[in-house]
């Protein structure tokens, strides 16, 4: 069965039309879920409102990546708990993270509306390494946080915390 | 193995006398404090969760959603990466809300160095007891650089889990605090410590135990860990009595040959389910550990002394042949099982008792344990469980002996219970001199 491969049509935020390989596009729970919906149309472009070209370009990278890897069971929330839970990242998606923090943000959001769990995970343990040993006047710059405390109410948690933080 | 007649009557029937006294009295395992506290605990969480979300939006502006936010957290919080969740508390009252019950809720204590003074903090500090105030300098020295104050209690609430490491002799100074904090929500405590007590004078026997621990009213899960000394000035008689279940971690020296929970208590243990004794040490470190004479004594004062009480022994159970000792697991149990029926049924127990006893006792192999074991799942980290089941290197073996051997320098036979039991401590003395039992010692 020497058959041409399948593919799908994606459509970004900036009307950017992307023919990717249904093995490779299937890691996105969403629009694998759409594909079964829209059934065998040809030609159908499955458009991605939140997601802008040059965050998908980077995103079907990864997915290409990983396409030989069984796909996360739908219900599979929780259940490899220890597995999800390590900060450790593989060796390609941390050379593959390694971009600027815009772009980082930017992957996170795309990666839970595309419901990509496996890379939802990445990125939230590449935010959760980049958040360690910072201040919090650094934390707030990088999440953009309003400071809403005075400094004394900010020194007196920061004295009742002391005893949690070994 | 033979045991020399006189000496092995004398234990028995100390045994029996010492099981005469103390028949289940109390069996009552208070279902109903049980639930309250369960109640208390969920509609706290409940509560803390509202305010959390209460408290969104305007304030907090962030650039990711809650929920990814949740899944960072999360992470930082499996890690136990303190001292930054610490840090995102205090970036603002949103964030401050929505991490401080996860902050708390796994609370660690050990000594602390003193900022102020170099490493002086260390060194205990000198105590006067009998004066009741504590003045800076009589403030022990694990919280002179963290004070501990009432401010603290609201905090304590939250604490569902609380790991006291390193805990000795220098934690009951706490005793002079003029507050006891409680810890209304507490399931797990875990209580590490590498050092003896009984090198206590009688001054210090005397003093009011940890003022920490004294605070500790209910508790589902007691964890010990270590070398600990079982003497009441560690643990008190008040704390053993709390748990549901007790697991007991320690070198084969400290549970195999000591009688744990101390034998002053003689069952009167009443909300205990089940005991569980681990030893993490690979096989090449431990004698033939289910032939020890004390062991089986042990084991039998167990299962007389608590009746109801499940008693589960995890380990890697060796036996030994004409080619010198293996491991085998199921070996080992049995031939266990055959010497406690030689030694019990013919004078004592009737084959009845015997069957109706060890359908209690169980032994479970440490890498069995490890991967069936849901009980403990999330009371102990996988960090340490990874580390009873790895092969020991030598750098970690040089390191480990250095650790149970501050312990066992300290754990004569004699000390273990010191004078309540004169008859089983000479006897065990002389049990262990020129046997092969004392070759550790």
């Amino acid at each position: 069965m020497a058959e041409k491969k399948q593919t799908v049509i994606l459509q970004t935020s900036d009307d950017e039309q992307f023919t990717v390989e249904k093995v490779v596009a299937e890691r996105s729970a969403m629009i694998k879920s759409m594909m079964e919906d829209l059934g065998d149309q040809e030609g159908q472009a499955i458009p991605l409102p939140n997601v802008s070209s040059s965050v998908l370009t980077k995103i079907l990278e990864y997915c290409d990546h990983h396409k030989t890897e069984p796909l996360p069971a739908p219900d599979a929330n929780d259940a490899d708990d220890s597995r999800r839970k390590t900060s450790e990242i593989g060796e390609w998606d941390s050379r593959w993270i390694q971009v600027d923090q815009e772009m980082l943000f930017e992957i996170i959001l795309a990666a839970n509306y595309l419901d990509i769990k496996p890379l939802l995970d990445v990125g939230c343990k590449t935010v959760a390494n980049m958040i360690k040993g910072k201040t919090p006047e650094e934390i707030r710059k990088l999440f953009n946080i309003t400071n809403d405390f005075t400094p004394e109410e900010e020194e007196q948690i920061r004295k009742e915390n002391e005893w949690a933080e070994e | 193995m033979s045991i020399p007649n006189a000496v092995h009557d004398l234990h028995i029937s100390h045994l029996f006398f010492v099981s005469n006294g103390l028949l289940p009295n109390n069996i009552s395992n208070e279902p109903s404090q049980l639930d309250t506290m369960g109640q208390s605990h969920t509609s706290h969480l409940a509560n803390a969760h509202e305010s959390s979300s209460e408290a969104e939006s305007p304030i907090f502006t962030g650039r990711l959603p809650t929920d990814i936010l949740l899944q960072i957290i999360g992470l930082l919080e499996y890690e136990q990466v303190k001292a930054t969740l610490s840090a995102l508390a205090r970036t603002s009252k949103y964030m401050h809300q929505l991490i401080t019950p996860l902050l708390w809720k796994h609370l660690t204590l050990k000594p602390s160095v003193d900022d102020n003074s170099d490493n002086k903090a260390l060194s205990p500090s000198p105590s006067s007891p009998g004066s009741g105030k504590a003045s800076p300098s009589q403030i022990p020295f694990i919280f002179r650089s963290k004070k501990l104050l009432p401010d603290h209690q609201r905090r304590f609430d939250l604490v569902n889990t609380l790991e006291i490491n390193k805990h000795n002799i220098e934690w009951c100074q706490t005793g002079s605090l003029r507050w006891t904090p409680s810890f209304p929500n507490l399931r797990t405590l875990r209580i590490e410590s590498s050092q003896l007590c009984t090198t206590a004078t009688k001054d210090d026997t005397k003093r009011s135990s940890c003022r920490l621990i004294s605070g500790i009213t209910q508790l589902d899960f007691l964890i010990v860990r270590g070398s600990i000394d079982m003497d009441k000035v560690c643990i008190p008689r008040t704390l053993w009595k709390l748990p549901r279940e007790i697991l007991v971690v320690s070198s084969y020296h400290q549970i195999y040959k000591r009688f744990l929970p101390p034998a002053e208590y003689k069952g009167d243990l009443p909300r205990l389910e089940r005991i569980t004794y681990l030893t993490p040490e690979k096989a090449d470190h431990a004698e033939n550990i289910l032939e020890s004479p004390h062991f089986v004594l042990n084991v039998s004062r167990i299962l007389i002394e608590y009746e109801f009480v499940k008693v589960c022994y995890v380990g890697n159970f060796r036996y030994k042949t004409e080619g010198g000792e293996k491991v085998d697991h199921a070996q080992a149990v049995k031939e266990f099982e055959d010497r406690l029926k030689r030694m019990m049924v013919p004078n004592y127990w009737t084959t009845y008792m015997l069957v109706k006893r060890q359908q209690r006792l169980e032994f479970i192999s440490l890498d069995k344990w490890i991967e069936d074991e849901q009980r403990w799942k999330g009371k102990l980290t996988e960090k340490e469980v990874d580390g009873w089941r790895r092969p020991v290197s030598k750098r970690t073996a040089g390191k480990r002996a250095s650790i149970f051997g501050l312990l066992l320098s300290g754990s004569t036979y004699g000390s273990w219970c010191p004078g309540r039991r004169p008859s089983i401590l000479n006897a065990g003395g002389f049990w262990a001199c020129g046997s092969r039992y004392n070759t550790c010692l």
